[in-house]
This record gives C-alpha cells, structure tokens and sequence, in this order.
C-alpha cells in the first residue's frame, strides 16, 4: 500500500509538478506590465545624393543587343548601336547542277519584348558590314558600352518602322513575331557564287570571316524613337534560294541561316549629356567615374541609367547619431525609399515597373566595395513595382536593416556611402533609367526610415 | 530513479522517504525552477505571493499560526512542530491545480495552473525539539501577453510579447522546541532560490529585439515563530501563536540582457553579481481555541511590511500587506468510528489579503473562502488532504484585471513509524 502510495506521489509530482508550461499567447493584462522599451521611427536623416558614372560596363555576351536612339529630357541622347559576329557555321556548298537561284536574304531578329522610348514614332535600322575582326583573346576579355567597330559606310540593308516589340506570334504566346530587315541580294548573289566553288569563302571560317567579319545595326542618325532589344541566341542572316529538283523538274525552295553569335555580340550605347531639355548642362561634367554630380546641380535630382552604368550615390552623414537617440538603441528596421520623379516614369514610355536594383557600399572613389546583404545574408535586391493607382507614391525601397544595425554596431567610414544602381540584368544589358527625386521640400525626397527600440 | 532498485526498495521505507526526497530536492529543482502561475499581477515585486498555509491549512483559509496537529509540518510557524507526532516520521507532498478566469474592459480568458505546491518531511529529533526541512515556493512570476502597437512617429505597428517565467523557492528547515508543555518556540532557516525573468520581445517584420531582466536569488533568510497552549476553561484549550521575521537582504544577482535578430548583435547586457533584495519585516498573530481536541477555531493577522523593501537598492514600490483569515478543523474521528464520514476532518477557512500590489489607483487585493476534507488511509498510515478555494485577485476597475479563480490542493500526507523497536520481528 504504501509502495503504492509512494509511486503515485512520485509520478504525480513528476507529472503534475513538471506540468509544461505552453507558450500560450494572451491578450489580458498588457496594460498592467511597465514594458522596458520605447520603439520610435526616425525619417528625417538628411541624405546627400549624387550622379556618378562608371567608367565602362560589359555589353558582350548577354544574349541580347539594342538598336534604337531616343532623346532623354533628362540624360539627353541614348543612340544603341549592335555589332555582332556572324558565324558559316557548317561548310555552305551547292553543286553547279543544283542551279541555284537567289530568292533573297534577310536579316531575321526576335525581340526580347523591351522597349525604352517612343514606339509610335518612325524609326530606322540600317544594317552594315562590320570591317573590324572581332575577336574575345587575352587583351580583349569582353567588348564595353564605350567600344565601336568600324563599319563599311555602305548600306547592306535598312528598314523603316515603328516598333512593335511585344508582338508575339499569337495572342498568349511565350514567343516574339520575327523582324525582319531584307538585305541587298547582292550579297546573296555573291554567297551563292561562293557556294558553287571548291575553296570559294563558304568552305571554310577564316576566309568567311575575311569576307564577311559581322554585321552592324545603326539607328537613324535623328531618330528620336525607341531603344529595342533583340534575342542574340535567335537571330541569324537567312539566304532563300532555289534548287532545280533532279526527278520532279520544278524547282524547290531552300533556306540556310548563318548564325550570329552570342559572345561576339555588343551594344555600344553613346550618350550626349552635354545640354539636355531639363537640366541643360547640368550633367556635362559626368565624364568619368571618381566625378560625382550633387543633386543640387541637377534640379535636386540624381539618376539611374542602365547601359551607360549612371548610377545614384547616397551619403548619410548623421546616420551614426542614431545610435544617441537613446539608452541601448536597437535598431528593428531600416528602409530606404527612393521615389521616382512624378512624370518620368510614363509606362507607355519609360516601364520601370519590375525592373530590379542594388546596393553596394561606396567610398570617395565611387567604388563597389561590397554589395549590401539582406536579413538572410545574401544581396540586397529590389524589384520596383509601380502602383499605377498611386505612381508618385510608389517608392523604390530597400531594406536596409542589416546595413544600419551593422553601422550602429560598428561605425562608418567619413567617406562611406550607398551606391544605388540596377541588377547587372538591366544595367548592362539595357537603357532603363530612372529619375530620382531629392529635392528637400517635396515630401517624396529620398528618405531613411528607421524603426528602433530604446530602453526606458 | 532510484525506486528501481529492489533493494533499496524492500529493506526499508526510511530509506525510500529518503530517496524521494533526493529526488525532489534534486530532480523537482528543475520543475520549481518555473513556477506556473499565468497572472499578470506576478510582474510586480517579486512575484505572485505563493498562498499561505498549505496542506491542512489551506483547507481553512491558511489561518496556520495558531494551529497545532500531530502531522501538521508548519512552515508559517514552526513552534507548532513540536506537536508532531513523537513516534513518526512525517511526509507530505501537495500539488495545486488552479483555474483562473481573467476579466479585463469586458474580456476573459481562462488560465490554468499546475503546481507542485510544497514537499516536506519531519520527525521530532528529541522529546522536546522537532524538526522538518521543506520545499516550498515562495513566489511564481508567469504570463505571456502580446499585444500589437503604434510605432511613435509612424503609423506602422509592432507587436510587443511580455513574458515572466520563473519564481522563487524555499528550502526551509525548520526547528521548533517545546521550553515547557505550554510554551513551544520555533526558527526557520530558509535558503532562498530560483530567478524571476521578465522578459520583452519586440518583433517589426523579421526583426526582433529582446530584452530580458533577470533576478538570480541565491541568499538566506529566517524567521522564528512562537506558540502558546493552555486551557481556557473546562472545555476549551487557547493557543497563541506569533511569528516575527526582521527585514533581511537577501543576496542576489541580476541580469540584463538586450539583443537584436538583425545584427545578431548583443546591444547591452549588464550583469550586476552583488546585490540584494529584502525580504519585509513581517509579524503575525494567530488566536486559536481547541475543544476536545476535536473542534478548532482559529484567526490570523499577518503584517508584512514591503513598503521599506528595495529590489537592487531601489525602492521596490511595493505596500505593506495585511492579511486576515479565519479557520476552522474538526476532527470529526472521536476515536471510535467507524462511518467513513465521521472518519474524516472537515475544515473551512476565508481570507481577505490586501496582497503588496499598488499600481497607479488601485490595491491589487484578493479574499476567498475554502473547504477542505482529511481522510485517513487504513492502519493509520497517513491521510488525504483535499482543499478547494475559490477567490478573487484585483479589481477590473480603471482598466485592472480581476481574477476569479477555482484552486484545488491534494495533499499526501504519509506517516512511517519510525521510532518504535518491535521486540518481534
């Protein structure tokens, strides 16, 4: 009995004694507890920015080159200008008893559904031979916005147009209608020529590429258009042809694509800034990349461009005081909001919806030093999404709780500041910009949210 | 655990009192170490106050300082020690079991509280001097209670989670001495342990920032209790009974920590390792009557004086308590029963306890009324203690929360003769 006893005791003091205690949330009695801490939201930072340049970006590789040429309020002339490599690819040979005959030859492109600028205004492409080789070796690891090739001044074929670049082949399609530039069938007359011949230059690469080294597409010298982007992977230079058919007498209709290649595919993008609509000569300076443009200069604003690599610089200079706005600041939230100037940002012209941007510390040299980490400490990204009920109140936004914690735990350098710029995705590949608003009176200049604890 | 062990098992039930109270002392550490209660009210000082009396007592309001029983292990006042029987040794366990409805500006919640409400054993040393030792919580610190706000200068919200967990323990031995047949004395020396952590977290999106303040005791404190029996007249005996406890500092560490999920960074933390918080000057009366040493009634009145406390040399901001109870235990056993009902003792008890809560208006009072029933287990072997109180804590006036509560304590309560040389096996 009392063995009995015993073990009940036990087990119940072990059961009932150890009862767990359930993280139970309630609500009651909130009032009657003195918290330890004050959470307060401070946006009132004073934040510098400036307009800096980087001195060169890559546009070789990217699967995709832009043509077109727009005349920017604000940065003034965007004129894209592809240069590509066109490759033979397999040898191209037809016997002299094919009896081929010159349909016609086309350049055949695909769009990447990007535009930047006016679409319904008229534009040009003309096509040109390329005269200079081009080729990736140990000097040039890759071709940048700043270079140009020299072209053969002669037309090889030109279009005139108003662009259409979401057109895809049907309504709900994943894939782009063809644009099509037809090109002197002089060059497919010669081609076929070759093709006949035992060592003509379609049997083999290098005496192709002597003859026939790449391709060109310039926009029209005074078009004040659009910026279009097109496919690299897809695009190649069509020669149509007919063969006499041996047995059946008729003649039957032949194609063969002559690739562009994708490595040896570059935009170079020229801007002139000297004397723009909005801010006249206000960016002229913006020459080279240790240069920064204050907001000040440029009508309180600062600017992002992809293609020419114009990025925003922010400095906070005060931002360490907050960590003298109290007892044991502990800092819950940063967010960094950059709004777009009211009106530049005309989805029908400039679509900035989706486009994805960056951070990265900078130094007085206008260095990336290191890009800026999220919560889960991988890069700090942003896609801006416009709020197309609300636009001026939509804000590009960062997260910057990492950032700000780390520079209230470990200070910051004099010099230090936060380069605002796209994704390598835009930047390189692509003309959007955007136009960011500083100006100190509007209550849509840039600002530094941030939310922290103090202890009472 | 040591039950397994046959040996130890069969050879004596000394020994296995022993064992279970190693294993208490030991193992229930752990447990002790959080006691439940989920009262806001256990914010303030140094917790929810653990209910008076316990076991018995706690079947009549806990009007203990005039009661006197033969298996009654007083930690309210151990001159009542030396009534305990002189040929036993005496092992009580209790667990609580509270249920609590919260009522704030028209809301309720219901709480539920488990607790192991007091461990003791004792045997008298000498035909004059008894002694127990004892686990007991002292105080229970516990709630968890969210609630979302408004960023100062924003019109984002965060939420803020207050939680309190822990409490403080006794580890009482306690000594009570009869100087005549009428006049016993009894001292208390109490090892007081355990930490109250009352913590903060503040969450805004995935961030966090935790504050935790946190109170280690680890010091030593006492009180002495006195008794006094004599007969009133033909049928009815008084006791008197008093205990006195000065203010003592009780040595103690503190803690604060503040840390922050966005930098994994620890933004303060303070570790104070001396210091002390006061235990109140306390003094109690207790006024009993006994007849037939069936039927007792008894009162109390308890003073502690917590307005002179500091916590960390800070003014606790804490009120002097009064507590008033009165109790009753008949024994309804008059030594020959033998209808179950007469067997059993019935207590009733009620108090009023003006608590050591003062918040900006109002006293933070509570007051009750309990029952209780003893049943004996065969061959006098030990007994059964059920009690159930029900009360109230705080007022839901100016926005306070008012506690209804139900709370059941079962008390084991084993005897094991300890003293007595059979001549035959």
């Amino acid at each position: 009995m009392n063995k009995l006893f015993s073990l009940i005791i036990i087990l119940s003091v072990l059961i009932i004694g150890c009862n767990s205690e359930e993280f139970e949330i309630h609500e009651l009695g909130g009032n009657l507890i003195e918290s330890s801490t004050v959470i307060n939201m401070v946006d009132t930072f004073t934040i510098q920015s400036s307009t800096v340049i980087m001195d060169s970006i890559q546009t070789s590789s990217l699967g995709s080159v832009s043509v077109g040429r727009y005349v920017d309020e604000y940065l003034g002339s965007m004129k894209a200008t592809a240069y590509s490599k066109v490759e033979l690819g397999t040898v191209f040979s037809l016997d002299t008893t094919d009896k081929a005959k010159l349909d016609s030859i086309v350049l055949v492109a695909y769009s990447k559904g990007l535009f930047w600028g006016d679409t319904t205004q008229t534009q040009t492409i003309n096509v040109h031979r390329v005269t200079n080789h081009i080729e990736i070796n140990n000097d040039t690891s890759a071709y940048y916005n700043i270079y140009s090739l020299n072209i053969d001044p002669k037309v090889l074929g030109t279009r005139t147009f108003k662009a259409r670049p979401k057109r895809k082949i049907e309504v709900g399609s994943a894939n782009y209608h063809d644009f099509r530039i037809r090109l002197n069938d002089e060059i497919g007359y010669e081609i076929l020529g070759e093709a006949i011949k035992s060592d003509g230059f379609t049997s083999d690469a290098t005496k192709w590429e002597k003859r026939f080294e790449g391709i060109a597409l310039v926009p029209g010298e005074d078009d004040n258009a659009s910026v279009l982007n097109f496919q690299t992977d897809s695009m190649n230079i069509r020669l149509y042809y007919r063969v006499v058919g041996s047995s059946t007498g008729g003649g039957v209709e032949r194609h063969r694509d002559f690739t562009i290649s994708k490595t040896l595919s570059f935009t170079n993008y020229k801007a002139d800034r000297a004397n723009t609509n909005q801010l006249g000569t206000g960016l002229s300076g913006l020459v080279e990349s240790e240069i920064d443009i204050p907001s000040e200069q440029t009508n309180n604003l600062s600017f992002i461009q992809g293609g020419t690599g114009i990025y925003t610089k922010l400095k906070i200079p005060y931002l360490e005081l907050l960590g003298q706005q109290g007892d044991a600041v502990s800092l819950l939230n940063a967010e960094l909001l950059l709004y777009p100037l009211e009106g530049t940002d005309q989805k029908e012209l400039y679509p900035l919806n989706g486009l994805n941007f960056e951070v990265y510390e900078t130094d007085r040299k206008n260095r990336l030093v290191t890009a800026i980490l999220n919560s889960r400490n991988s890069q700090l990204t942003s896609i801006y999404y416009v709020n197309y009920e609300n636009p001026e109140d939509t804000p590009l936004s960062f997260d910057l709780t990492n950032y700000v914690g780390n520079v209230l735990a470990n200070g910051m350098e004099d010099d230090e500041g936060l380069m605002i710029k796209l994704t390598s995705q835009f930047d390189n590949g692509f003309v959007n910009r955007m136009v960011i608003n500083n100006d100190p009176n509007s209550r849509f200049k840039i600002k530094l949210k941030t939310t922290y604890a103090v202890q009472k | 655990m040591q039950c397994k062990n046959n040996k130890l098992f069969s050879v004596s039930m000394k020994n296995l009192y022993l064992s279970i109270l190693l294993v208490l002392v030991s193992g229930v550490h752990v447990c002790f170490a959080q006691n439940n209660t989920s009262s806001p009210y256990s914010y303030y000082g140094l917790g929810e106050l653990n209910q008076v009396g316990f076991g018995q007592a706690s079947g009549f309001g806990g009007t203990s300082l005039s009661f006197r029983n033969r298996s009654y292990l007083s930690v309210d006042n151990p001159a009542a020690l030396t009534a305990i029987d002189s040929l036993k040794f005496i092992f009580n366990v209790g667990v609580s079991s509270k249920v609590s409805n919260l009522n704030q500006s028209g809301n309720s919640d219901v709480l539920y509280d488990n607790n192991l409400s007091h461990v003791s054993l004792g045997f008298r040393i000498s035909p004059k001097i008894a002694s127990a030792v004892s686990l007991v919580p002292y105080t229970s610190m516990g709630y968890n209670i969210s609630s979302l706000e408004k960023v100062n200068g924003s019109s984002d919200y965060y939420q803020r989670i207050l939680s309190g967990s822990g409490g403080l323990n006794q580890f009482i031995i306690s000594n009570g001495i009869a100087l005549t047949n009428k006049l016993s004395l009894g001292v208390n020396a109490i090892y007081l342990f355990g930490n109250n952590s009352a913590n903060e977290t503040i969450t805004l999106g995935s961030t966090y920032n935790i504050t935790v303040e946190k109170l280690i005791s680890k010091g030593v404190y006492g009180n002495i209790g006195m008794q006094y029996q004599d007969a009133f007249n033909k049928d009815w005996e008084i006791t008197i009974g008093a205990k006195f406890q000065p203010k003592i500092q009780v040595a103690a560490k503190k803690k604060e920590n503040v840390s922050n999920s966005s930098s994994g960074n620890v933004i303060d933390n303070d570790v104070l390792n001396k210091g002390s918080f006061d235990v109140p000057m306390t003094y109690g009366f207790g006024l009993g009557f006994t007849k037939n040493k069936q039927l007792w009634l008894g009162a109390d009145y308890l003073h502690e004086k917590w307005s002179e406390t500091k916590i960390f040399e800070k003014s606790s901001a804490l009120a002097d308590r009064n507590r008033y109870s009165v109790g009753m235990n008949y024994i309804a056993n008059d030594g020959y029963a033998t209808k179950f009902l007469k067997k059993l003792t019935y207590r009733f008890g009620a108090f009023y306890d003006t608590g050591y809560i003062v918040n900006d208006i109002n006293r933070i009072k509570s007051k009750g009324v309990s029952f209780g029933l003893g049943i004996p287990m065969a061959q006098n072997k030990g007994a059964i203690n059920l009690s159930f109180e029900f009360g109230q804590m705080g007022t839901a006036d100016n926005n306070n929360v008012r506690e209804d509560y139900g709370r059941v304590t079962i008390e084991m309560s084993l005897f094991e003769t300890w003293f007595l040389k059979r001549k035959y096996q």
